[in-house]
């Protein structure tokens, strides 16, 4: 009749318990990248937002008709990586690349120069840790609004992330 | 029926803390949490994985400890919980590559998965809450688990299911200690022992008492073991341990046997103490004695008016759980109770929630199951008088007639519902001083 455990172990159980969580979460999880967001939790944070409305057109970018996808990088990626990422966004998706400068060769998607950064300062992009031009992505919907804005340094390998938001604003 | 009840008490409490249970679901959860956490971090995402587990942990450390106080027993799957609380924090994260972005809603229905990633300080912040939360936790379950060995090396059964006050001191041992009550009147060799019902305490019979120690009748008002002053006495609470409490108190005061006194349930207990030991009972006066000719219609009516009644004798983990919320929220329903039940005394009604939930369920099955007041009233050892009240719906005049009880019980019918033991203590008084020889 006498309890399984001695009256220690919930506190040995504990111990253990501190002793991994701290591991998790001190040493595993790794401080943000110089292209990260400072704050982690703002970096794809996969919350749909109503965020600012934008003009009906900025450096030759129409919106209102439909969701645009911005795509935001520093360097051009290759045409594959880009044609691989937009076969996995929904049909009939409007992309564009945001550079800060013009590209070297042809590319499968519209691109942007946008070396002042005005539109990623008009759709909110977050600043990454060594204030550079932002690596990532914006959603803007049919109605002109700000959806989602997220830096992403790997954004070509996470497809899903703009595949879900833009297929919940079409 | 009460040792029974007891080991099954003790395998169900002690089943979730065996080593060989909470080593396969520390093998499940490790291995779980490992794929968890290689798929967040496959997508740069090790923040959100610590978060949401924190926040688990912190909530399951939570609801185990609020488990722990309400039902007096740890929680199932300890450890599976974590994993359980972990995907419960992180389940927009599973649907959102399905195509469902994250609302604010879902605060609400994910332990706060959105809101959760702004805490100050981030997944540190979290930390240090998770493990004041887990710590928490842990140091109540160390302190249940010593003060059930240290009823064990009592020698007692340790106390399961006695809530409040039970889950972090060791209840007494009824052998070396006496139900706490009150004496009325000059008690002699021979005094009236007034024993309560279900759910009641001694304040059910302390206006009659007054009464009858005032006409010089000395009486004896305990409370039983598990409810009122007596409610940290006994890890076990069958009519066995209760009948050995109430010939211990006799022998307390010298006494050599006793005119039995009961109401409701304690009839059965004073059945049961009669069947027990004839010798120390002078008589026997039994008000609204719980006692059914009809076994089947009687359960299936309590059940009807009581969910309480009815999930306990399902044995349905809810009644416990609900008990020890009750138990957690005595002093505040303690209060209220006068005005829930306008037309019971105050005292009674206020004692209706000072009891652990063994000692009601015990009792309450002793009722339905080895109830020796039939066959008691069939067979009397000793006179029985019965009082038996007209507009009784707990129990029906005819549950008792249609036993029917040997033609030397004297029934005597009196208006009123089935608390006519505190509702007339003067009738009361009067009935039971006219039926007492010397005291």
């Amino acid at each position: 009749v006498r309890p399984p455990l001695p009256p220690w172990a919930p506190l040995a159980w504990f111990a253990l318990l501190a002793a991994v969580l701290s591991a998790v979460v001190l040493v595993l999880a790794p401080p943000p990248g110089h292209l990260d967001d400072p704050d982690p939790a703002q970096q794809r944070d996969g919350l749909l937002r109503s965020g600012p409305v934008v003009a009906a057109e900025l450096l030759g970018v129409r919106f209102g008709s439909r969701p645009v996808l911005l795509l935001f990088d520093r360097n051009a990626p290759s045409a594959e990586q880009l044609t691989s990422y937009v076969d996995g966004l929904p049909d009939g998706s409007a992309v564009r690349l945001v550079l800060p400068q013009e590209p070297e060769r042809d590319l499968p998607v519209p691109v942007v120069v946008d070396a002042a950064g005005r539109l990623a300062e008009a759709v909110g992009m977050p600043e990454p840790v060594d204030g550079g031009f932002p690596v990532g992505y914006a959603v803007v919907d049919a109605d002109r609004q700000v959806r989602y804005a997220t830096l992403d340094p790997e954004y070509l390998d996470n497809v899903f992330g703009a595949r879900t938001i833009v297929g919940a604003v079409r | 029926v009460s040792s029974a009840l007891s080991r099954d008490r003790q395998a169900q409490a002690y089943r979730p803390l065996r080593s060989r249970t909470l080593l396969w679901q520390l093998a499940v959860v490790l291995a779980a949490e490992t794929v968890l956490y290689l798929v967040y971090a496959g997508v740069d995402s090790h923040f959100h994985y610590a978060t949401h587990l924190l926040v688990g942990l912190t909530a399951l450390s939570a609801w185990q400890a609020l488990f722990l106080l309400v039902a007096a027993r740890p929680a199932r799957f300890q450890l599976l919980a974590v994993l359980g609380f972990h995907l419960w924090a992180m389940w927009p994260d599973l649907v959102f590559p399905l195509g469902v972005p994250h609302h604010r809603w879902m605060d609400w229905v994910a332990l706060g998965h959105v809101s959760s990633h702004y805490l100050p300080g981030g997944d540190a912040g979290w930390l240090v809450v998770a493990l004041a939360a887990s710590g928490a936790y842990a140091l109540l379950l160390s302190r249940w688990l010593h003060v059930r060995a240290a009823e064990v090396a009592a020698g007692l059964p340790p106390a399961i299911g006695v809530g409040g006050a039970g889950v972090l001191r060791p209840q007494r041992d009824p052998r070396r200690a006496v139900l706490a009550h009150e004496s009325f009147g000059p008690v002699t060799a021979e005094p009236l022992v007034l024993l309560h019902g279900l759910g009641a305490t001694s304040t059910t019979w302390v206006p009659t008492a007054r009464r009858l120690g005032e006409a010089g009748h000395g009486c004896l008002v305990p409370d039983l073991l598990g409810f009122g002053s007596s409610m940290r006495l006994g890890t076990v609470f069958g009519l066995d341990a209760q009948a050995e409490a109430v010939l211990r108190l006799l022998d307390h005061h010298g006494a050599r046997r006793a005119h039995l006194v009961a109401h409701s349930w304690g009839c059965v207990l004073a059945a049961a103490v009669a069947a027990r030991a004839p010798e120390r009972v002078a008589r026997l006066t039994l008000v609204t004695p719980t006692v059914f000719s009809d076994v089947p219609a009687a359960r299936a009516r309590f059940a009807r008016r009581s969910w309480l009644a009815r999930a306990t004798l399902e044995d349905a983990p809810a009644a416990g759980l609900v008990c020890g919320a009750m138990c957690l929220l005595r002093p505040l329903l303690a209060r209220l109770a006068p005005r829930l039940e306008p037309d019971v005394p105050p005292d009674v009604a206020r004692a209706g929630v000072q009891h652990s939930f063994a000692a009601y369920a015990d009792a309450l099955r002793s009722m339905w199951q080895d109830n020796p007041l039939a066959e008691v009233l069939r067979r009397p050892p000793r006179p029985i008088t019965v009082v038996l009240a007209s507009a009784d719906e707990t129990v029906l005049p005819r549950d008792v007639l249609d036993l029917p009880p040997a033609p030397a019980v004297e029934v005597v019918e009196v208006t009123g519902d089935h608390g006519v033991a505190y509702t007339e203590p003067a009738l009361m008084a009067e009935l039971i001083g006219a039926r007492t020889g010397s005291t």
